[in-house]
């Protein structure tokens, strides 16, 4: 059964290792002679690309490039975030109710339940063992 | 035998340490309330200064800001008895002692919306007991101002709540139901204009602004 076991488990991690290892080699295409045209507009290309770096924000830019979604506004308060309860700490125009909802009212609540019902447990015990 | 022996120690320790963890943070919440309260009577004549020389920085378009959990205003609803010392913020240890001033909201007494929150189950527990047309007073040091009561509604937690306005506003909130098992989902907003013609200035800021 041992055997069995780590016969699969040597299987398994040889299995990852050769994947890792084995791989296709795809032969790059060999490059072109660069005609007068081409480098013109390359140029032309890299030269309007920096303007546009040097005109606007960088990180603007570069997020719009990757494709992320830029908020118009972010505000130091009001954390937006799809996983999470919105939070506001500073007032801002139109926020949300601070967040004045507690825990401790149930906290106290459960505990004091389990509390109770740890002490009728050991109460158990100690009616039964004489 | 012992299986049972030891569920019942696991969860007498863990009952016994919700409870106290819990009832730590509202005495911790209590003593730093009477902290700032005593804290406010003793230095009252400098939260006047200070205030005054916040609100003269205002007027330049440089207002300092107040440090987390300072004490900023007195809050009181006669009708209630309730009265409590506003700190500064509204993070969990701030809300925990007291009330808390929304940051960047307008202070009582100054010209837009002041928001004060507090929990329900702590300093806010009576807030729903208060209704349209009741008196509110808030001492900021700077002056006291009467408020009435003009509107109480409910809104869910995540909506929006808070607006700027032109005129001064006061707007306490909470989390609403009031009695509620878990994390309360809707908000209690009740918003309340100044009484006219009462609000009051205290001689020592008189004298704090001449200085």
């Amino acid at each position: 059964m041992v055997r069995t076991v780590f016969i699969g488990a040597a299987l398994m991690l040889a299995a990852n290792v050769a994947s890792a290892q084995i791989t296709t080699y795809v032969a790059p295409p060999r490059p072109l002679a660069p005609s007068p045209l081409m480098v013109a507009a390359a140029d032309s290309a890299r030269g309007d690309s920096l303007a546009q770096a040097a005109m606007t924000n960088m990180k603007v830019w570069v997020d719009s490039a990757a494709g992320v979604s830029i908020p118009s506004h972010v505000g130091d308060s009001t954390v937006a975030d799809p996983g999470r309860p919105v939070v506001t700490t500073t007032f801002e125009d139109g926020s949300v109710a601070p967040a004045t909802a507690s825990a401790l009212p149930t906290l106290a609540l459960l505990g004091a339940i389990v509390c109770i019902v740890g002490a009728i447990l050991l109460a158990a015990r100690h009616r039964v063992s004489p | 035998m012992i299986l049972r022996r030891l569920i019942g120690y696991a969860l007498f320790c863990a009952g016994g340490a919700s409870v106290a963890y819990a009832g730590g943070r509202y005495a911790v919440g209590a003593w730093k309330q009477q902290e700032a309260r005593r804290s406010w009577e003793e230095s009252e004549a400098r939260a006047v200064v200070a205030l005054a020389r916040r609100m003269l920085a205002m007027d330049k378009g440089s207002a300092p800001p107040i440090a987390p959990g300072a004490p900023v205003a007195r809050l009181l609803i006669p009708r209630l008895r309730l009265d409590e010392i506003v700190l500064e913020g509204v993070d969990d240890n701030t809300l925990n002692a007291g009330p808390g001033h929304l940051p960047g909201s307008a202070y009582p007494g100054e010209r837009g919306n002041a928001v004060i929150s507090a929990h329900r189950d702590r300093h806010f527990a009576r807030l729903g007991a208060v209704q349209v047309g009741d008196t509110v007073v808030t001492e900021s040091g700077a002056n006291r101002q009467e408020w009435v009561v003009i509107s109480k509604r409910v809104v869910d937690a995540d909506a929006p709540a808070l607006f700027r306005t032109t005129e001064e506003t006061l707007t306490l909130t909470t989390c609403w139901p009031i009695r509620y098992f878990g994390i309360a989902p809707e908000r209690l907003l009740l918003t309340a204009k100044p009484v006219k013609g009462r609000a009051r200035e205290t001689p020592s800021v008189a004298a704090a602004s001449v200085t």
